[in-house]
């Protein structure tokens, strides 16, 4: 039911879909294309965009300052997360001693009280 | 001892995070299919609107996938930290399906989603095609693995304990995999998953019809939301059915919760469409039934019963016996590994051994367990009646109201009236939230149903907690209420600006920006 329509607006859309490659294509060569060598760069930028990116623009310092301190946070962030939840001092290990005990089987009753290191089995493995 | 505040308090947390993240599952599940339908018009058509429509939605896809992934994961760790021995007790069959869809779907989820934003660009028409169908088949690939973990839960097969290691351990993973809860369960939520998808699809679409902005887009969009919609509509009715037999042959005493059936009734039993459940005097009032529909549903028959609650807690209260004999003969395997005669005494009674823990809530050892703890174990089993009873019917009732919101659409769209019919607008409009208050309530019938156990008949809910001060839940459940509040917030201010802007605000349709757009006076922006 569209299609007159459609085949209009593709006409009407074709130039500036092709305008928005060609200026994602300058871009990319410059910054996201790490398999082209950095001597044949510039070749492939137009002369306009070579005058506003520059050899060292100040967007990209920028945004690498930006990935910096945003990976550092992360890291910081993962590092509280697992001291508070993963560290041996937080976290409940289990292995077939401690639910034996949880579930009662175990004559030798130790009380599941938190930071309770469990009695490890030899060669249990940690859950 | 147990400390039973922090096991309500995990479980309050698994809760809560569990209907947040699935506020996000169906709407990523469904659009992602919508997308791809959207696509395919483009690539068979060449019609670049069809292209800009699937940019605009998957603009929406994108928030609402981040969200999905930034509120999944967190649920993930909640078996380490709040739910350590449950980890351990099936952590080596529960684990397995959840591993399959990190590895499997999510990485082929996310990669595909970069490709899907930046390789318009740089992709054929066709490749990118597939690029988005992969987006689609990795949530669904996703929902699939997580559902086989979770039919597990509901129905464990291919596993068995063993008393050295304490824990249930694989047996046949295919068992597992070809689980009939987990085949049912599956369809049943990504046809779900995908009417949320349509509902959402139809609804901003309405909104835009009724301002007369983006009409060219919105129409287009409500023919293949009605379209969509309605065929996975009334694939969920299907498809809910398969599932409510399923849980008829599998998980008896929550299809009894769910029609609070108290007493056993003459084959074929009625279905109670509407009536009071009295939890105190085990009967239904002012019921309103439908003769024969219980009984075809949950046995596909006019000659089996569907068993009530109080024969159903009989039943249990055998098995409670006969999981005391298996806790015994566990308690001596551990005392001497080697011994033939518990090894034996075992075997006869592994079955029942979870019915015997459940009177770890009562007594220390379920051995000395007296007949009072023992009725008051079996009537644990029974789930809460009123919750079920009213969350199954509601989502029923949405889920008819979906269909026939559906149909009207797709009438009004193949007869290019759907921009007259105003009052039709709002109404799919105001639908919006419907879907979703469905799926959560799904949510609620399929999990709280499963109470009191965390693996069905295997492992309460109670065992599986972590033995952490209360103090510790309490901080991660604000943390969790602070962070995602702070990310709802996010979410809706992102979603609403997005869809305010719409195809015309953000550049995608008309494709000129010069080109002027009709918007009436006082249209929101």
């Amino acid at each position: 039911m569209f299609e007159e329509h459609d085949r209009q607006a593709g006409r009407d859309a074709e130039s500036e879909v092709c305008a928005t490659v060609n200026t994602l294509d300058m871009i990319d060569a410059n910054s996201f294309r790490p398999g082209i060598p950095a001597a044949v760069r510039p070749a492939l930028i137009s002369p306009r965009m070579r005058d506003q990116l520059g050899d060292e623009a100040p967007w990209r310092r920028r945004l690498s300052g930006e990935l910096v301190v945003l990976v550092a946070i992360k890291f910081a962030a993962l590092a509280l997360l697992w001291w508070l939840f993963f560290s041996p001092t937080h976290r409940t290990d289990v292995d077939p001693e401690a639910a034996s005990r949880r579930l009662g089987v175990t004559d030798v009753r130790t009380p599941d009280l938190p930071g309770a290191a469990p009695v490890r089995a030899q060669g249990a493995r940690r859950d | 001892m147990i400390d039973f505040g922090v096991v309500t308090l995990a479980r309050a947390q698994f809760a809560l995070t569990a209907l947040y993240h699935f506020l996000f599952v169906p709407l990523t599940l469904g659009l992602s299919m919508i997308l791809v339908i959207m696509e395919a018009v483009y690539v068979m058509t060449g019609g670049e609107i069809w292209k800009r429509m699937t940019q605009f939605w998957g603009v929406l896809f994108g928030i609402n996938f981040a969200m999905g992934v930034a509120t999944g994961i967190t649920m993930e760790f909640q078996f380490g930290t709040n739910w350590a021995y449950y980890s351990h007790y099936v952590g080596d069959i529960f684990g397995t399906p959840l591993a399959l869809e990190g590895l499997m779907a999510f990485f082929l989820e996310s990669t595909m989603v970069g490709l899907f934003f930046f390789g318009w660009d740089r992709l054929s028409r066709v490749a990118h095609l597939i690029v988005t169908a992969c987006v689609a088949l990795g949530s669904s690939l996703s929902a699939l693995w997580i559902l086989v973990a979770n039919a597990w839960m509901q129905y464990p097969v291919g596993a068995g304990f063993n008393p050295q290691t304490m824990r249930m351990e694989l047996l046949s993973f295919k068992d597992v995999f070809f689980n009939p809860v987990a085949q049912a369960k599956f369809v049943h939520t990504v046809a779900a998953g995908y009417v949320v998808g349509s509902v959402f699809v139809l609804a901003i679409s309405a909104w835009y019809l009724m301002r007369r902005r983006n009409v060219d887009v919105a129409r287009r969009s409500m023919a293949v939301a009605a379209s969509f919609g309605l065929a996975c509509a009334l694939s969920v009715v299907v498809l809910g059915d398969e599932s409510g037999y399923v849980a008829g042959e599998n998980q008896k005493m929550k299809v009894a919760a769910i029609e609070a059936e108290w007493h056993t009734q003459k084959p074929p039993a009625k279905f109670t469409l509407f009536g009071f459940p009295d939890l105190e005097k085990h009967v239904t009032r002012d019921e309103l039934d439908v003769p024969w529909m219980l009984g075809l549903i949950a046995t596909r028959s006019t000659d089996k019963p569907v068993l009530g609650i109080n024969d159903l807690v009989a039943q249990n209260r055998v098995r409670i016996a006969s999981g005391v004999e298996a806790y015994a003969a566990l308690k001596a395997l551990r005392a001497s590994p080697g011994d033939a005669a518990p090894r034996a005494r075992f075997a006869a009674h592994q079955r029942d051994l979870g019915y015997g823990l459940l009177l770890l809530r009562y007594v220390h050892d379920p051995a000395v367990a007296t007949p009072r703890q023992i009725d008051d174990a079996a009537w644990s089993t029974v789930p809460n009646v009123l919750v079920l009873f009213w969350s199954f019917r509601m989502m029923v009732a949405i889920g008819f109201f979906l269909i026939a919101l559906f149909a009207t659409a797709f009438y009004f769209a193949s007869r290019h009236r759907l921009r007259e019919q105003r009052w039709f607008l709002r109404v799919a409009f105001w639908s919006l939230p419907l879907p979703w208050i469905a799926a959560e309530l799904g949510w609620i019938v399929a999990e709280y149903g499963r109470q009191p156990w965390a693996i069905d008949g295997v492992l309460p809910t109670f065992l599986g907690a972590s033995p952490v001060p209360a103090s510790h839940v309490w901080l991660s459940l604000s943390g969790f209420v602070v962070f995602y509040s702070a990310l709802a917030v996010v979410d809706v201010f992102l979603l609403v600006r997005t869809i305010r802007r719409g195809p015309d605000g953000l550049g995608f349709w008309p494709p000129h920006s010069s080109e002027p757009v009709a918007v009436p006076a006082g249209a929101a922006r």
